[in-house]
């Protein structure tokens, strides 16, 4: 038997991660293992690459050379944080930030890209809340259903 | 009567016990402390039961009323838990949840609907044995005879009552249905004592509602999918939903079982009718086998033998004829549950062709059926998940993994597949089976490698020869394959080598296995 569970991660369209595309990005788990081994991209350029193909940790590994992150790179570290369910509070603060940071790439694809990340950590928040809130829901059933349980025991019983 | 009535009553809880489970596992799963929880809840109900029906006993005059009424209250709890279990958990579990989100949640939930639910009628059918001994007390009995025989009477009812559960309610009448039969039982015995046998004429309506469609058939069930199919089975609740991508022609197929959520046993696509090669997530990293396998070989083997344990539709297999090409190849496949794969051939059938190296073996445990296969494996597969996300403990141990390693030839490779929220090796579930794995192969022989866009890790280890290195791989693969086996194959996606000797953790046995609870803690935690 078998378990999988699926990071949904739909929110990347392809047009938003092809902002450079004077490259040839790898198409196959071949060319992908080509491209790492012989790659002369900036780790920016990379970082798109590993993001169209699910890399997270390769993606984090590859800007780690990189001494000052621009905007687009740490677009790329918050895309690759959106993979890890336990990473969604703290992208959704990076993500506002990045926002609040960059408020003159307002007409670009990559801010439209990042208020659509914002939205989808949003969503997951929301969920969040509602979890916490469906868990209350039920202990309060508990609740009630002693003392209505109590109530009529010692009535009838 | 008094014989009839004690059997009754321990035949009922032990219905509850069972099927309640059932009622439960398609909202909340059936994970081990669910199953805990269920028992502790019941026992702890029978406990305060026979206290309060001892002095009811004591008290009262007009006992043969008493127990009419008492059953008849116990019936109408039947009722209502037969149809309140799935109202309840649907009015107040959010939907389009992950399993990542939910452990604390349903752990919560199974414990408030198994008290609301499943407590009351077992706390007053533990009334009845109580004012049975007193009834039979009050007919000249001695009281230590009359409760030794009745408390033997209510055993064997509860005896029967596992058995039901499991072999005739579950496969045969269905849950709901077992549990209005049982109802309907207890009302006709309670109008049998205060002699309105006739009243017994209007009780089928009471399973009226079973013409309703349960709201359980869609719990938990992802958004833009579509039920195919679904069923209990003695071992869990399985369901194939569809996904139908019209504008590209596609059609995805996932085999859930329990809760379901965005999980799935077995996956199966096709686009404009053709069966896809690959059928997404970790399945395809099992396309790297006959490249590890041949790996540094002298000859090429004339045939690669695999044994996938946790077979379920047989997922793994199209990834593997992809990759063996015209290469013979042969796949025994162990699967407890029968229904899976029936399931599987039914809704998410694979190419005929392929059927000649398949064959597959049901309701065997994996770890008992391994002993059986030859030896000599090429690879053996391990997919066995015993509930949503509990690797069963006997397969994650150094003893078991000794085992596989006794049967693969040299430089055969052994596959695991690890669903965790671990990212990297520690005091937790990821660390903790590697380092059961590693005891067995080597810290050299060994890789994990992560699946990109999931939470799974897919283990290989190989047998007396070292895996290909990651530089390699590039070469080594062919033109084509989906770019996420790329992906697993870069090395920031990867843990070997030295990071391997560094685990802190320590082999899991048969003896000492702490995996259920780090499991668990580690889902509801995240």
């Amino acid at each position: 038997m078998k378990i999988i569970i699926v990071v949904c991660l739909i929110l990347f369209p392809s047009s938003l991660l092809a902002q450079n595309t004077s490259l040839s990005a790898p198409n196959d788990a071949k060319s992908l293992l080509k491209y790492y081994a012989v790659t002369t991209d900036s780790p920016t350029q990379q970082a798109r690459v590993y993001l169209s193909a699910g890399a997270a940790m390769q993606i984090d590994s590859s800007l780690e050379s990189t001494a000052v992150l621009s905007s687009e790179d740490r677009r790329y570290q918050l895309l690759a944080d959106c993979f890890s369910p336990s990473l969604h509070a703290e992208a959704l603060v990076d993500a506002n930030n990045w926002l609040l940071n960059n408020p003159q790439l307002g007409d670009s694809a990559s801010y439209a890209n990042v208020v659509e990340v914002r939205d989808f950590l949003l969503d997951k928040q929301q969920q969040t809340l509602e979890i916490k809130g469906a868990s209350s829901m039920f202990l309060l059933s508990v609740a009630a259903f002693f003392l209505a349980f109590v109530v009529i025991v010692r009535r009838y019983v | 009567m008094t014989v009839w009535i004690a059997l009754l009553g321990g035949f009922s809880v032990l219905v509850i016990e069972i099927l309640g489970v059932h009622l439960l596992s398609p909202w909340f799963g059936s994970s081990t402390i669910i199953w805990s929880q269920q028992i502790a809840i019941i026992l702890l109900a029978m406990a305060v039961g026979a206290w309060f029906g001892g002095n009811v006993a004591r008290r009262q005059t007009d006992l043969h009323s008493k127990l009419s009424k008492v059953l008849a209250v116990a019936a109408a709890f039947f009722v209502l838990l037969a149809y309140g279990v799935d109202y309840f958990a649907a009015k107040v579990l959010p939907s389009h949840l992950n399993l990542d989100q939910v452990a604390g949640l349903f752990q919560v939930g199974s414990f408030a609907s198994a008290i609301i639910f499943f407590a009351p009628p077992v706390f007053f059918l533990s009334w009845v044995t109580p004012i049975l001994v007193e009834l039979r007390v009050a007919d000249g009995s001695s009281a230590g005879q009359a409760a030794g025989r009745l408390g033997a009477i209510a055993t064997a009812g509860s005896l029967a009552g596992i058995y039901f559960s499991t072999f005739v309610a579950i496969p045969i009448l269905g849950v709901r249905a077992s549990i209005i039969a049982v109802a309907i039982l207890l009302a006709i015995s309670s109008l049998m004592l205060s002699k309105r046998l006739r009243l017994a004429i209007g009780l089928p309506l009471l399973g009226l509602p079973l013409l309703v469609e349960s709201p359980s058939l869609y719990a938990n069930i992802p958004p833009s999918a579509t039920l195919v199919e679904s069923i209990h089975t003695p071992y869990q609740k399985l369901r194939v939903i569809e996904f139908v991508d019209e504008s590209g022609g596609s059609v995805e197929r996932w085999l859930q079982m329990n809760e379901g959520l965005d999980s799935y046993q077995s996956r199966w696509r096709s686009t404009a009718g053709e069966l896809s090669q690959w059928p997404g997530g970790y399945y395809d990293l099992f396309a790297l086998l006959p490249t590890y396998i041949e790996y540094q070989q002298v000859d090429v083997k004339p045939q690669h033998n695999y044994c996938i344990l946790g077979y379920g539709g047989g997922s793994a297999v199209m990834p593997i004829a992809t990759a063996e090409q015209n290469h013979p190849y042969k796949v025994i496949g162990i699967e407890i549950d029968p229904v899976a794969t029936q399931l599987a051939e039914k809704h998410m059938p694979l190419p005929r062709e392929l059927s000649a190296n398949i064959e597959v073996y049901s309701d065997v445990d994996a770890r008992a059926a391994l002993r059986f296969c030859d030896d000599g494996q090429d690879a053996i597969i391990i997919d066995a998940y015993s509930r949503q996300f509990e690797v069963p403990l006997h397969m994650a141990t150094k003893e078991f993994f000794e085992e596989a390693y006794g049967k693969l030839s040299d430089g055969g490779v052994l596959c695991f597949n690890l669903g965790t929220t671990s990212t990297e090796l520690g005091d937790n579930v990821l660390g903790y089976v590697t380092a059961s794995i590693v005891a067995s192969f080597g810290a050299e022989h060994v890789r994990l490698q992560h699946v990109a866009r999931s939470r799974n890790w897919i283990i290989f280890a190989r047998k007396a020869k070292l895996l290909p290195p990651l530089s390699d791989m590039a070469v080594l693969l062919p033109n084509g394959w989906p770019i996420e086996l790329g992906t697993s194959c870069l090395p920031a996606e990867c843990v070997e080598g030295d990071a391997l000797k560094l685990n802190p953790t320590s082999a899991l046995s048969d003896d000492k296995n702490s995996l259920m609870a780090n499991q668990f803690f580690e889902w509801a935690g995240d």
